[in-house]
């Protein structure tokens, strides 16, 4: 029990000295010490444990109390230094430059090794600049090519190179005097050996300190596209991931080209993540499980993935670092030219090499068994039985709810209505996604049935648990190895060693299974300890281990009368979310109405003290046991994992999770076991198939009846979004769930101190518990909040791709936001208001706006508004004025008649743009389940339940004149003025020109926001007021900068540049702007094949604006993310969000934007 | 464990005889059969409806784990 104590603590200080790394980084210079730290602590732990051994457990010895200090203190030290190494690429020191005034010396301390570019930092103050030049050699790694333009791979595997030794002598390096201590410079060439300097121009006295650049593949990646391609020779490390459109592999590179026709660099590090186009030559050998193992030769464009676009967004670049992926490739193959990636067969070898012999077996196994499920289930099912049975998940991307293709399937003859939504978004929203991310309850279903196929065939357990645990193994490497299945498989190995040779439970497993898995899995990348894979699934056992039996046990106190008012107010209060969310969120509301369930609670208590009782046998203890334990395992989870983990990592809460489990949970482990041994049996030849067909038969029935659980429960069920958590408030909220499963010692200790103090009083206690609840709450009033922010007013102008969004904070606390974004419905995954916009305001605690304006009815402009009505509390909707009369229920020619005659404006658009706007209005006549504005404003009427709740909502038109939203204070005037439409009509593009123009005013700064004016509407508002009223420092380019000024798809460049002169300039003279801000993005997914054109437009616009504003004072959303604007009412500030990346140590520091080569 | 054993005799038990019902019962499925004893289950309607999932994955499996040069 000893080891087991030391074991367990050992791993939870390995994890506590992960968390000090992230919460206290030291510079990684420090490491080595810490690593020779930790190593001699352990060592001597480990010599002691011997020693302890040796001398018996009955002869306790003094020095024995050293061995927990020493093992915390190695396993702290060892944490520590396992994140901070995983997560730092350190360069090495291998010199220094010094200059004094009687020497000039290069003193190299440890010699460079393969080929190594150099990087100084400046360690002193110089009195002049200092300009000198390296001087080395370089033995140069060239390629070795058969006449296909192939590298050479020799019998063993090896990448062949020829050698050429060449002297080097770097261009003129210059560090200026005034340049700040600590400034870093890049030697451009790459050495092998440094013999010398040569001097061209000294100060007094200098310093600097040399380092060699890691060759890690990290340091040679580059954030935007358009770089010249470089060529990366490595090898397939991990099963192709193949979707329908693509395939994505993960390859390890050897070594790189860099540049084009530069050396090779030995790669030290990190992985690259490929992802490959269909119509590449060749492409089917990548898109099999056979690829896995094979070296490659790809060249293309090495980029990094994007960090947040968005304040509080995704983090792909963190996210992918965190599993060793540093680069992205997307080889591109132009026409008549060879492909750019190619298998590489080494020389005398048939075949490209294969990987390891176990992963290989395992995934040749799964592909096996995929083949007999293609044969014996139809799609969509056998895409599902795929994913939860070999976790291949992937292939359900795209799928959709069989039969929602079909008008009048069954959906719409119980009044649901047909939904678009795929089958994995519907698993989100029901929350029973969790079935496709393969776990411990996979691994434990397997777990058992072996076990039982086992037991059935009646071999001892001493004999069978090897095999069950390398089937174990094999699964884990079949569904991807992901730390929850690692997870699970480890600590159902111990469970299994435990249980078949020390005759131990299932407890005491547990107790040494999850600290002891999370160890291994952190020490083999401590990255992943934020990570939600990991995180949800130790959480999900933790909760189950922890919380269930407490929750089980207060469960079981509910009989009779207060068993039946607990189900009828958890019904109740189940319906009112489904009817009406808000409600649940609304204090005034929430409050009463459990303060309401309580006293009734308190009623049929007394009734029941009184004699008036249901049946002692109705209560939660009279469930069968498996049930009653079921349900409480379910609560545990939601309280200890979906709650809180939900909410900070996806914003969302499934509310329908807590329900659709209760079946989905007994349901997967029918269609798991069934898949499982269907697959197994069925690779017995002649009859295996047959079994498999009989099996997957009744398999399908269990498969449907799951896609349909989640189907149902999807639509029936809101999925709300949620306030993010701060880490602080997740702290607390453990504290008190601790609080709650250790309940028992607790008020024990409580009731000791308070009898100790002579605390006599009956309440003393209960007192006592109250104020340490309180003091446990301190560190949420005195930590800081999220977002700390200067006084005035804020303006966020959100990433969303080809479209607008704008969100202004004014000095008084209203928040406006103008414009929604779009939302591309085919892939359904593209609303910006989904992904973007209701995720920040998630994150930034915004539960309500007090205005949306929506400028014009363009999707690119209004398609999300929809969205944001039905999940945000909304004050006011201002609309353009041409919108002011769309009603329910309007033909697609009458919806078209609000922008003028409909034959006119059905001539002037193309049909396919008025259609999808008219959808996003009115609603789509075959998607009854999709969003649309009007019907939206139809359920934000003045009834009962909208004004409790806040989502009363009133709805105005407005123009020219109009001013929105305004007040004073501490002097400084903030409001919103309407400049447009002209009410003069447009003979050309109405629709954009009719829409609104608006200028944001708080004190002397003004930001004018033209919407998606055309040149005309541009032109007219230039010139329709003076130029005082017009005057704004910052201008948001008018039509996404995209205008085109003809009517053919590829205007003449002197088109476009005479329109932005003659019908734009005007605009920003008259303005007297500063500052533009673009806001782009691809827009081929809005505007179909007019998006080049577009590009190309954009890409003129923004020359303009640049020639005549300074490129710095032109920023734009598609290279600077979101664009952060704060006035104080005399100047405007500007931040972006690539630049918050960077200071955070992101891409785009000196040294990588240097480009390196001979 | 005893009880998981009985659990799992159950349901194949319960899965066997319903996998027969559906078998007789549904059409695709019976067109499946049909096809696997013949030998051409590549022309059956489940099989023709996975062609897109999953497509390098074939009967041939030779074809599936060939690489070309």
């Amino acid at each position: 029990m000893k080891w087991q104590s030391k074991i367990i603590g050992g791993s939870y200080l390995y994890i506590s000295g992960i968390v000090v790394a992230m919460l206290l980084p030291l510079d990684p210079a420090w490491l080595p010490l810490l690593r020779i730290s930790a190593g001699l602590a352990l060592g001597a732990t480990a010599c002691l444990l011997a020693w302890a051994m040796w001398q018996g457990a009955e002869r306790p010895q003094p020095w024995m109390q050293w061995i927990w200090p020493l093992l915390a203190l190695g396993a702290v030290l060892l944490g520590y230094t396992r994140y901070t190494s995983a997560n730092t690429v350190p360069d090495m020191v291998v010199g220094e430059i010094r200059i004094t005034a009687d020497a000039r010396e290069w003193r190299q301390t440890v010699p460079l090794t393969d080929t190594s570019r150099l990087r100084l930092v400046k360690e002193v103050e110089m009195d002049r600049d200092l300009q000198f030049r390296v001087v080395g050699e370089l033995d140069a790694r060239l390629a070795v090519q058969d006449d296909d333009g192939r590298h050479l791979m020799d019998a063993d595997g090896r990448w062949k190179f020829r050698k050429a030794r060449m002297p080097i002598t770097s261009e003129v390096v210059t560090l200026s005097a005034d340049d700040p201590v600590g400034t870093e410079y890049a030697v451009v060439q790459p050495f092998s050996r440094v013999t010398g300097i040569e001097w061209l121009e000294t100060p007094t006295t200098a310093a600097l300190r040399v380092y060699r650049m890691s060759n890690h593949i990290g340091s040679f990646v580059r954030p935007m596209r358009g770089q010249s391609p470089v060529t990366v020779l490595g090898r397939i490390t991990s099963d192709p991931r193949v979707y329908d459109y693509q395939t994505v592999l993960m390859v390890t590179p050897a070594f790189i080209q860099f540049p084009a026709n530069g050396p090779f660099y030995k790669v030290e590090g990190g992985d690259i993540q490929v992802t490959l186009n269909p119509r590449m030559e060749g492409y089917s050998q990548f898109a099999q499980t056979s690829a896995y193992g094979a070296d490659v030769q790809i060249r293309g464009e090495l980029t990094v993935a994007r960090a947040e676009s968005n304040p509080g967004g995704f983090n792909a670049r963190q996210f992918m670092q965190n599993y060793n992926i540093y680069g992205l490739m997307r080889p591109f193959q132009p026409r008549g030219e060879p492909p750019p990636m190619t298998m590489i067969i080494p020389e005398g070898s048939e075949s490209v090499r294969a990987g390891h012999p176990l992963v290989s077996f395992s995934l040749g196994l799964r592909d096996r068994i995929l083949l007999l499920f293609k044969s014996t289930m139809p799609y969509p099912q056998s895409a599902f039985l795929g994913g939860v049975t070999l976790g291949l998940r992937y292939g359900l991307q795209g799928a959709q709810f069989p039969g929602e293709h079909d008008r009048g399937a069954w959906a719409s003859r119980v009044g649901l209505g047909p939904s678009e939504a795929q089958i994995v978004a519907d698993f989100r929203y029901s929350g029973v996604n969790h079935v496709l991310a393969v776990s411990g309850l996979h691994v434990t279903i397997l777990t058992v049935m072996f076990v039982a196929i086992f037991s059935l065939l009646k071999f001892p357990k001493q004999v069978f648990v090897p095999f069950v645990i390398f089937a174990l193994v094999v699964f884990a490497i079949i569904t991807g190895a992901r730390p929850s299945t690692l997870r699970a498989v480890i600590m159902n190995s111990l469970f299994l060693m435990t249980w078949g040779y020390l005759d131990k439970g299932l407890l005491s497993s547990v107790l040494i299974g999850v600290p002891v898995a999370a160890f291994l899995i952190l020490l083999h990348n401590p990255l992943v300890v934020v990570d939600p894979s990991f995180t949800l699934s130790f959480g999900a056992i933790l909760s189950l281990a922890l919380i269930t039996m407490p929750t089980h046990e207060i469960l079981s106190t509910l009989r009779s009368n207060r068993f039946l008012v607990v189900l009828i107010f958890v019904g109740a209060t189940t319906a009112i979310g489904i009817v009406h969310w808000a409600l649940i969120t609304t204090p005034l509301f929430i409050f009463p109405w459990l303060a309401f369930a309580v006293v009734v609670f308190q009623v049929a208590k007394r009734l029941e003290q009184q004699g008036w009782k249901l049946s002692d046998r109705f209560a939660f203890s009279g469930l069968p046991e498996g049930v009653s334990t079921f349900v409480a395992a379910q609560v545990a989870i939601q309280v200890g994992m979906m709650i809180p983990l939900s909410a900070y990592y996806f914003v969302r809460w499934p509310f329908a999770g807590a329900y659709a489990n209760l079946i989905a949970i007994p349901l997967i482990g029918v269609v798991v076991q069934l898949g499982a041994i269907g697959g197994l049996l069925g690779l017995i030849p002649i009859v295996g198939p047959y079994i498999t067909l009989l099996l997957n038969a009744a398999n399908w029935i269990f498969a449907s009846f799951f896609l349909w659980l989640a189907h149902v429960a999807s639509l029936i069920f809101p999925y709300p979004f949620a306030r993010r958590p701060r880490v602080i408030e997740i702290v607390v909220y453990y504290l008190f769930i601790a609080a709650f499963i250790w309940h028992k010692p607790l008020w024990k200790w409580i009731k000791g101190v308070c009898a100790k103090r002579q605390w006599n009083a009956p309440s003393a206690p209960a007192m006592f518990a109250v104020a340490l609840a309180a003091i446990a709450t301190v560190p949420l009033w005195v930590t800081p909040p999220r977002d700390t922010r200067p006084d005035g007013m804020h303006m966020t102008f959100f990433e969303v791709g080809y479209g607008s969004a704008i969100l202004v904070e004014s000095p008084g606390g209203q928040r406006i936001l103008i414009d929604t974004g779009f939302v591309e419905h085919e892939r359904g995954r593209r609303n910006q208001a989904e992904r973007t916009i209701l995720p920040y305001f998630s994150h930034a605690a915004i539960r309500r706006l007090d205005g949306l304006i929506v400028t014009s009815p363009l999707p690119e402009r209004a398609a999300g508004a929809a969205t944001l009505l039905e999940h945000m509390r909304i004050n006011t909707l201002v609309l353009p004025p041409m919108m002011a009369g769309v009603e329910p229920g309007m033909t697609f020619d009458e919806f078209i008649g609000l922008f003028g005659p409909a034959s006119h404006v059905a001539a002037a658009y193309p049909i396919e743009r008025l259609e999808g706007m008219y959808h996003e209005w009115l609603g789509h006549p075959r998607w009854s389940q999709r969003a649309a504005l009007v019907p939206a404003m139809q359920t934000r009427g003045p009834h009962l339940a909208n004004r409790l709740s806040g989502r009363h909502m009133v709805t105005r038109a407005v123009g020219p004149s109009d001013v929105l939203f305004e007040e004073m204070v501490e002097d400084v005037p903030f409001r919103i003025e309407v400049l447009s439409p002209d009410p003069r009509p447009f003979t050309q593009h109405v629709i954009e020109n009719h829409g609104l123009a608006l200028r944001v005013v708080h004190g002397d700064v003004a930001v004018l926001i033209p919407g998606h004016l055309h040149y005309e509407g541009q032109y007219r508002l230039a010139h329709a007021w003076h130029e005082d009223q017009l005057r704004a420092q910052v201008l948001v380019v008018p039509h996404l900068g995209s205008a085109n000024p003809t009517r053919q798809d590829r205007p003449a460049r002197s088109h476009i540049e005479r329109a932005l002169n003659q019908y734009s300039a005007p605009l920003m003279d008259r303005a007297q702007t500063e500052w533009a801000i673009f806001q782009f993005g691809e827009p081929r997914g809005v505007l179909g094949e007019a998006g080049p054109t577009a590009r190309n437009i954009a890409d003129l616009t923004r020359q303009f604006y640049r020639a005549r504003l300074g490129t710095d004072r032109v920023l734009s959303t598609d290279q600077d993310l979101a664009i952060m604007l704060h006035s104080d009412g005399r100047s405007v500030h500007m931040d972006t969000q690539s630049q918050r990346n960077r200071a955070r140590g992101g891409e785009d520091d000196a040294v990588s934007d240097l480009s390196i080569g001979l | 464990m005893e009880r998981g054993v009985k659990l799992l005799t159950r349901i194949m038990a319960v899965a066997l005889l319903m996998g027969a019902a559906v078998i007789l019962l549904h059409p695709d499925y019976r067109d499946t059969f049909r096809a696997m004893w013949w030998g051409d289950i590549e022309d059956s309607a489940i099989w023709m409806s996975n062609r897109g999932y999953y497509s390098e994955v074939v009967h041939d499996m030779e074809a599936m784990y060939e690489v070309a040069e």
